[in-house]
Parts: C-alpha cells; sequence; structure tokens
C-alpha cells in the first residue's frame, strides 16, 4: 500500500507528491486527464518536464483514471479505461482542482460558446484557433491569460470583456483598467495582449447563430453592440471540486474544503491543497500541495517552514477574488426561456419557480443529468442562493460494470494483492 | 479528392492528394499523425490528440444534440460538462475531450 | 368555526396527495401538511412501477384496483409524469420458474389480468439484451411506468383546485384526533386526521408496526430502446418477503427518457441513507446476470430511499383501534405508487361511510399480523 495516494496531478497534486517522495514516502498519483498537469500545466511540456523530472521517476502515476466511490476507509475507487480498480491509502491528498463557473445568457448552449479556460483546454489538444475571431469575457485574471494564449497561436482576439467594475479592480491595487498594460503587467502577462480591447464593467447579453455561433451581444453601460466571431470563451470565476472531499467526509468551509495549518481536513489523514481549498491562483496552489505532501508524509517541520509563503499568496489571492466577483447585473441576463440545467434543458422560469434545490431537481430534472450538477449547480447557487445538496457515489459517472465491482474488504486493505 | 482533412500546426486544410501520398507529405513535414474516421469522413490528427479535435477538424461544431433536440458542442474542455459526446467504435456517451485519437477509430457524433 | 377541516393529512408524498385528492373530489375540506419537497419521501425514490402484484389474494385485489385507477387517470396526466404502459415481463430463468409463470397466468386470469406466456425466443426478441438461455417470461402488458413527484404533485394540484389547502414546509408534530400540531404551535383542527407520512409514520403514532426498509437504486444515461418492459426476474417476491436478511433482486425499468432504473435491494435494520457499496454491487451484479450489455452502459446517480413496511406485506389503511379520528395510511412498503390511488380510493369510502370499492378488512389497522412468509 502507498503510503501516500495523491488524486490530482496538476500543480498543487504534483507539489505534494514531489515533496511527499524527498520525504521518502511512497507515493501513488491518479489523475483523470490522459496526462499529468491539470488545466494550467496542460500540454505543458517545458515547465512541466522542469518541475517533475527528478522525481517522478520515483512514484507512480496513473493517469486516465476517475475516482468515483471510497467504498471503504482507507479504500478508493477508481475508473479507468481497462475497468474498475481500488487503490488503498495510509495518509491522502486530495488536489481535484476547479472547474468554471457558467452563468446562463441567451444563447449560451450554441456550440462554439465555450468556457474560457474551456476554448484554452480545447486549443492546447489540437482546436484549430489560427485566425479565428475570438471574445473572451466573464470574470478574473483567467481570461488574460486565455487571450494571451489564443493571441499566441494566431487567433484574432477581438475583445476581453472583464464584468468587473474599473473602481473594483481599483480598489484591489490593480492599477488603472483603463491602461491595460498595468493590469496586464500586474497578472504578468506579456506585453504582446497591448492592442486588444479590453473593457471593464462589460459582459455578454446574448450569444446569436443558427447551428452554432456567429455573434455575440456586448454590453458596456448603456452601450449594446454585435460581435461577430467564430468563439466566445466565455467563464465567471471558478468553483472549488469539492465533490470528493466531501464524499468522504470532509467538512467544507465557505470558499472551499476547510482545512488546518497543514491543509488536513476534517477527516484524518485525508488533506486537501490547491484550488480545492478556495480559489487562490497558481502560486498559492503550489504552496500549499508542498505543505499537504510535506504533512502528510509526516514531514511536519518543513511543512511550517512555508507557512509564511502561504499566508503572503492567500492575501493576495483573496483581494484578487473580490475584485473580479460576479456582479449583481448578471444575475438578470437569462431569459424566461434560456436554459439553466443543460443535460436535461430544463428552463430558467421552470427552475426558478420552486424554492429550494431538492425540489427543483425532483421536479424538473435539473441537476440530474450526467454532469451531476456541475455545470448548473454553480449557476443556480450564484443567481439563486441554493447550495448543493449532499454527495453520493459514483462521485463522476462510471460504467455501471465498475460501480459493481467496487466491493469493500472487510478490513482496511492490509492485502498486497489488491494493490495495483 | 475531397473526403479528408488534414491539420498541419493547428490549420485544417481539405487535402487534394491520394491519402497515402499525403501521409507520406505530411510525415516528411511534421510530427506523426493518426488517422481516424468521423461520421465516415477521414481525418489526420496529430499524435497524441483528443477525439474532440479530431471533430473539429472534421468542420464539425455540433458534437451532439441535446435532449430537447439543439445541437450542442464542447464547453468545459476538461470533461465534466459532458456536451462533447460521441459515439467512439460504437460505443456511446463517450466525452471526446478526454479520448487520445488512436488510427482506425470510429467517431459518430449525433445528426 | 367548528372543527375547521373535514380532513387533515399528514404526508405529502404520493399517498397523502392520492388521499387528499380523493376526500377533495368528494366535497370534503382538506389540508395537507408537508415538510419537505412534495413526493420527497420514498415517492421520490421509488421506481414508480405500476403493477398487479400477486403475492395475496388482498394485494392482487389492492394493486388491480389501483392499477385501474391510474389507467383511467392516465389521460389527464400532465407530460412531465411520464405515464407510458411499458408493461412488466416476469422473467423465468429455468423450468422451475416457468412453472410459476403458468400458475401467475392462471392467477392473473382469474381476476381479469390480461397476461401472455413468452417462451425462450419470444422473450429474446422482445428483449435482445437479456442473455441468451432464459426459459421464457410472463407479459403484463397493461402495468405501466410513472414519475412519481411529478404525479404526487398533480394529485395534490388537483386537490388544491377543489378547495384542498397544501402547506408545504410545515411540519407535523403532533397527530392526534383533533387535528395536527405543527411543529411551530399551530394547530390545525380537523375531525379526521391522517397519518400518509410513509416510513416516519410510527413516529407520530407510536406503536405501529412500520418498519423501514432500505433500498437502493441506480439510474443510467440515456439509451433509448435498450430495454422496452419494466424487467423482473421471479425471485423478486422472495427478496420482498424476507424478514431477516438484505437481498437484492434484478429490476431493470425503462424511463421515458431512455435512461434505465436498476434496482432492487432491501435491507432491515440500515437507518442510515448512505450508499452501501456491498449490497449495491450485489444489486449490479445481479443485473449483470440477467443483462450482461449493463455492465458497459454509463451509471449517473445512485441514491437510497426508506419503503414503510408492515409485517404481512400489506399497507395499512383506515382509522386507529381506539381512535376513530386517527387513521393511517402508510405501508405499503414497495408498492406505494401502484396503490396510492387504491389506497385514497379506500380511505374516501371509509371517511364517506361508501360501499368500499373493494373489501377493506385486509388493510385495516389492528388486524392482526403474521409474518406471510420467511
Amino acid at each position: 500500500m502507498p503510503d501516500v495516494v495523491v488524486v490530482g496531478a496538476g500543480p498543487a497534486g504534483l507539489a505534494a507528491a514531489r515533496r511527499a517522495v524527498e520525504c521518502g514516502a511512497s507515493v501513488t498519483m491518479v489523475d483523470d486527464n490522459p496526462a499529468a498537469g491539470g488545466q494550467i500545466w496542460r500540454a505543458a511540456g517545458g515547465r512541466l518536464r522542469r518541475e517533475t523530472e527528478r522525481w517522478l521517476a520515483r512514484a507512480e502515476l496513473i493517469t486516465g483514471a476517475r475516482v468515483f466511490a471510497a467504498p471503504a476507509p482507507g479504500r478508493l475507487a477508481l475508473e479507468t479505461l481497462q475497468g474498475e480498480m481500488e487503490i488503498a491509502y495510509r495518509s491522502l491528498v486530495l488536489a481535484t482542482g476547479a472547474r468554471e463557473r457558467f452563468l446562463p445568457f441567451p444563447g449560451w448552449t450554441l456550440p462554439n460558446v465555450m468556457g474560457a479556460g474551456g476554448l484554452q483546454a480545447l486549443a492546447k489538444s489540437g482546436l484549430p484557433v489560427e485566425r479565428k475571431k475570438v471574445v473572451v469575457a466573464g470574470c478574473g485574471p483567467l481570461l488574460l491569460a486565455v487571450a494571451e494564449y489564443l493571441r499566441d497561436h494566431g487567433a484574432n482576439v477581438r475583445l476581453v470583456a472583464e464584468q468587473a467594475s474599473r473602481s473594483s479592480l481599483l480598489r484591489f491595487g490593480l492599477g488603472l483598467a483603463g491602461r491595460p498594460g498595468k493590469l496586464i503587467q500586474a497578472a504578468g502577462f506579456r506585453a504582446g495582449l497591448l492592442g486588444v480591447r479590453y473593457f471593464t464593467s462589460c459582459w455578454p447579453m446574448a450569444a446569436e447563430g443558427s447551428e452554432k455561433l456567429e455573434r455575440v451581444i456586448m454590453r458596456r453601460g448603456n452601450r449594446t453592440w454585435s460581435e461577430s466571431c467564430d468563439y466566445l470563451a466565455c467563464g465567471f470565476g471558478l468553483i472549488p471540486n469539492v465533490e470528493l472531499p466531501a464524499l468522504l467526509g470532509c467538512r467544507l468551509g465557505a470558499k472551499g474544503v476547510a482545512v488546518d495549518e497543514f491543509q488536513q481536513t476534517s477527516v484524518a489523514g485525508v488533506y486537501c491543497a490547491g484550488e480545492v481549498t478556495g480559489i487562490g491562483g497558481l502560486e498559492l496552489s503550489l504552496v500549499e500541495g508542498e505543505i499537504a505532501g510535506y504533512a502528510a508524509a509526516g514531514g511536519l517541520e518543513a511543512a511550517r517552514k512555508l507557512f509564511g509563503a502561504r499566508e503572503s499568496r492567500r492575501r493576495f489571492a483573496d483581494g484578487l477574488e473580490r475584485a473580479f466577483a460576479p456582479r449583481e447585473e448578471l444575475k438578470t441576463l437569462a431569459a424566461d426561456d434560456t436554459l439553466v440545467c443543460r443535460c436535461e434543458d430544463v428552463t430558467w422560469a421552470r427552475v426558478r419557480r420552486f424554492t429550494g434545490w431538492r425540489e427543483a431537481k425532483l421536479h424538473t430534472r435539473c441537476g440530474m443529468g450526467p454532469c451531476q450538477g456541475r455545470v448548473c449547480g454553480g449557476a443556480v447557487e450564484f443567481l439563486l442562493g441554493w447550495k448543493p445538496g449532499s454527495v453520493r457515489p459514483p462521485v463522476f459517472p462510471v460504467r455501471v460494470g465498475s460501480l459493481a465491482g467496487a466491493v469493500p474488504s472487510p478490513q482496511c486493505g492490509e492485502k498486497p494483492g489488491d494493490i495495483r | 479528392m475531397p473526403g479528408h482533412y488534414v491539420s498541419t500546426a493547428g490549420r485544417p486544410h481539405e487535402c487534394r492528394r491520394g491519402t497515402q501520398e499525403c501521409v507520406r507529405h505530411i510525415g516528411s513535414r511534421m510530427t506523426e499523425t493518426v488517422e481516424l474516421r468521423v461520421n465516415g469522413v477521414r481525418v489526420q490528427a496529430p499524435r497524441g490528440a483528443l477525439v474532440s479535435t479530431a471533430v473539429f477538424l472534421a468542420g464539425v461544431a455540433g458534437f451532439r444534440r441535446s435532449v430537447g433536440g439543439q445541437p450542442r458542442g464542447p464547453l468545459c474542455g476538461m470533461g465534466i460538462c459532458f456536451e462533447c459526446r460521441v459515439t467512439i467504435n460504437g460505443r456511446e456517451h463517450c466525452r471526446s475531450c478526454q479520448v487520445v485519437c488512436e488510427p482506425g477509430m470510429e467517431v459518430r457524433t449525433d445528426a | 368555526m367548528g372543527r375547521g377541516y373535514d380532513v387533515a393529512i399528514a404526508g405529502g408524498g404520493i399517498v397523502g396527495a392520492a388521499c387528499a385528492d380523493e376526500c377533495a373530489a368528494a366535497g370534503l375540506k382538506v389540508v395537507v401538511v408537508e415538510p419537505g419537497p412534495v413526493g420527497g419521501g420514498a415517492t421520490a425514490a421509488g421506481m414508480g412501477h405500476i403493477v398487479v402484484m400477486d403475492d395475496s389474494p388482498a394485494q392482487i385485489a389492492l394493486t388491480h384496483l389501483s392499477r385501474t385507477l391510474w389507467t383511467e387517470l392516465s389521460a389527464e396526466l400532465p407530460d412531465d409524469v411520464e405515464f407510458v404502459a411499458a408493461g412488466t415481463l416476469w422473467v423465468a430463468a429455468d423450468a422451475e420458474e416457468m412453472a410459476e409463470v403458468e400458475r401467475k397466468r392462471r392467477v392473473y386470469e382469474g381476476i381479469g389480468v390480461r397476461s401472455e406466456v413468452l417462451g425462450s425466443q419470444d422473450l429474446a426478441r422482445a428483449e435482445p439484451h437479456l442473455r441468451p438461455g432464459l426459459a421464457g417470461a410472463l407479459l403484463v402488458a397493461d402495468d405501466a411506468v410513472v414519475y412519481p413527484p411529478c404525479a404526487a404533485r398533480f394529485l395534490l394540484e388537483r386537490a388544491r383546485a377543489r378547495g384542498a389547502e397544501v402547506r408545504v414546509g410545515a411540519a407535523a408534530a403532533e397527530l392526534s384526533g383533533e387535528g395536527i400540531k405543527l411543529r411551530d404551535g399551530t394547530m390545525l383542527a380537523a375531525g379526521v386526521t391522517v397519518n400518509a407520512t410513509g416510513a416516519w409514520a410510527p413516529q407520530l403514532t407510536p406503536g405501529i408496526e412500520v418498519r423501514k426498509r432500505k433500498g437502493h437504486l441506480v439510474i443510467t444515461d440515456r439509451y433509448p430502446g435498450w430495454v422496452h418492459h419494466q424487467l423482473v426476474e421471479l425471485g423478486y417476491l422472495k427478496s420482498a418477503h424476507s424478514t431477516t436478511s438484505d437481498s437484492v433482486a434484478f429490476n431493470v425499468q425503462p424511463r421515458r427518457t431512455g435512461q434505465l432504473l436498476i434496482g432492487s435491494s432491501r435491507q432491515f435494520g440500515a437507518e442510515e441513507s448512505a450508499i452501501d457499496a456491498g449490497i449495491l454491487g450485489r444489486m449490479l451484479r445481479r443485473a449483470e446476470e440477467y443483462m450482461p450489455g449493463i455492465s458497459d452502459l454509463l451509471a449517473v446517480r445512485t441514491w437510497t430511499g426508506f419503503r414503510a413496511a408492515t409485517p404481512d406485506k400489506l399497507p395499512l389503511i383506515g382509522p386507529c383501534p381506539g381512535n376513530e379520528r386517527l387513521y393511517l395510511a402508510t405501508g405499503h412498503e414497495g408498492l406505494g405508487i401502484t396503490t396510492s390511488l387504491g389506497t385514497g380510493r379506500l380511505l374516501a369510502d371509509q371517511l364517506l361511510r361508501r360501499q368500499p370499492a373493494i373489501p377493506v378488512e385486509p388493510y385495516l389497522p389492528g388486524r392482526k399480523q403474521e409474518a406471510a412468509h420467511d
């Protein structure tokens, strides 16, 4: 049995695994993507190699594997391309990251309307963007990262529309948003983005097109106008992927999974690091991962040395969140016939008639589709304040055969034959 | 002859060469490609590309139909929205953004 | 104002809703009290299978009456109730079970329920995804499938249209012959009070013999046409009868959406609603034995629910012994959706002192209950 299992091989997970390995622990990493790197380091090549080459050979990495259940204490059930397997652990680090928050507006379900991170991820996997017209919209520094990536790959980025107001960004001290250069430099991006229109207090009103996106109607103050485009990369911030920690019984705080100073959750031996404890960006994810990795492997002194770095990165991240928070006007974008639940085609008019999530789910099936409420849940929480309910296995849809195979063992797996 | 698309450094174009010649031609210029079929149309995708890429290269924007019959395409790019589902080698409901292209794959999108 | 309401019903699940509907239709002044979402208890968790079940003469009478009422109602049901007369196939694995199929057919014939024996080949044609080598099945073509929470809501809305008051978000704290006392202290005075709270019924009426019987279900993604009928193994009743051990039985249902609902499991003494991986696995492996291809379908959600089980497998419909003003409408075990309509009818019959649609004696609270089997 590995000493430490790390779920999620993005920046936080890799940082945790590395430190655990350096402490002499046996480490197994699990990730659902075809390759390590998470979202930020997807197809990152150089940086990823540099970060991992010295220690990755001393750990086990299982890719294409999705954790879907916890059939017994100390055990996780995974689905891989080959089928179902179980893995036992002494300590567990959950670095399951975050997903984008999608808010509904007319036309948001058209093909070629994607998340901001979504379009970037697809482009990194080969979606051709050269000479395509792209509008990037929504909230947060992610929009700039996406715009930069797209520009670097030959896309015609028409506009970056940040819904936050100029004063909101100023309050954080991001410099004058009217001079995007300052903002861009503060957020660490290259000058190559200068020349792309960057509007604050600007958001999409509607996406239009017959079988796919053809144009977006943008709004800024009193002005609305039409932007013809091939892709709309639109995301309204990030939501932590707390489902697996919740399934394991970890207590949730206001921002994500609640952890102590060693990144340990309310469940002994289970640690969380990175965006899943609260959206905080790459640098914070890395240091949280390191602390969790040290702590999970028993290196408490080494972990303590990083507390200061974590604190300062956390303060920066908190400010960033406040500056870019989605504004009230975004609650008015959906029309009666705008879909809120894409899996089950449930409209805004139908959903908002109910007084709570459970009632709405039961009577409309909103949130009962394959995405298990990951897309509509974030929207509904923002629009109506409804909190997601309890989590049950499978935490992610899996083959019936995989669900059938997750048999609990009589005791916490000490049998070497079980470990694969 | 029309019938297959080629992607060169992210730039798709319809290829007028015969397949054999095309593969040799490309092979000499860029990284290896993988040939698969999307709705019966041959597509050359870069080795390691995801099936979603292949579907885009085939010029398809609507990967599937929603329960209400609307056209849908990928949204999240990270495997959680389920809007990119296609049928791969007869198996339905595969998230194309999570599956790597393999030679000879048969990919079908909804009409 | 005298006694306030004529009937106060605790529980807005499908049974409470059906009772409200029947009472309001008869001109009674009704109030329904429901703390959680309408149909949020076992109504939300169950399969929504409308079936004539031949477990005992009393059960067959109640389910037959109820199925007839459902069929009559079906034309009025809104689209989101998803009523489909999919039919049931009772699947026989071997010659011994085929003999049981023939026995069932005779019973159904005796009461006028249409059924047809399918041999091995006809069964394979009817349901190609069943494994080869099964002996055959009994087709009960007029059995149906509904989506229960929306059915409960429809019945309550119809009751409301006839003057019933429905208080959602109100929890009953005490039931007496005087009415329902809510948790916030409000007293809803009524001539008659009905306990239709399912697995929670003993909390409000201590001493009634209703036990929680936990069940698991799994729903898949959409595979239209993969299964056409509700498929139930003949061993299902053995599982339903067992009063002690945990048991599973093959039970698969096609929903109108094309999703498959996979069941079924039964456990006594399991008070937590958490998923039990062990019995879930057993249930799914049982399903795989009958339909091997089911392994490859995508399972989207799992959930549990608590059936309200009585010792003799029959519900409690009628007044509490010693308290003519407190009625029970609970204890429906796995047949709550089906028999909700019959329950409402029989309850109203008793309240109004009408000739009951079928004899009510087998369902009266206070009857001598022996465990029917096991």
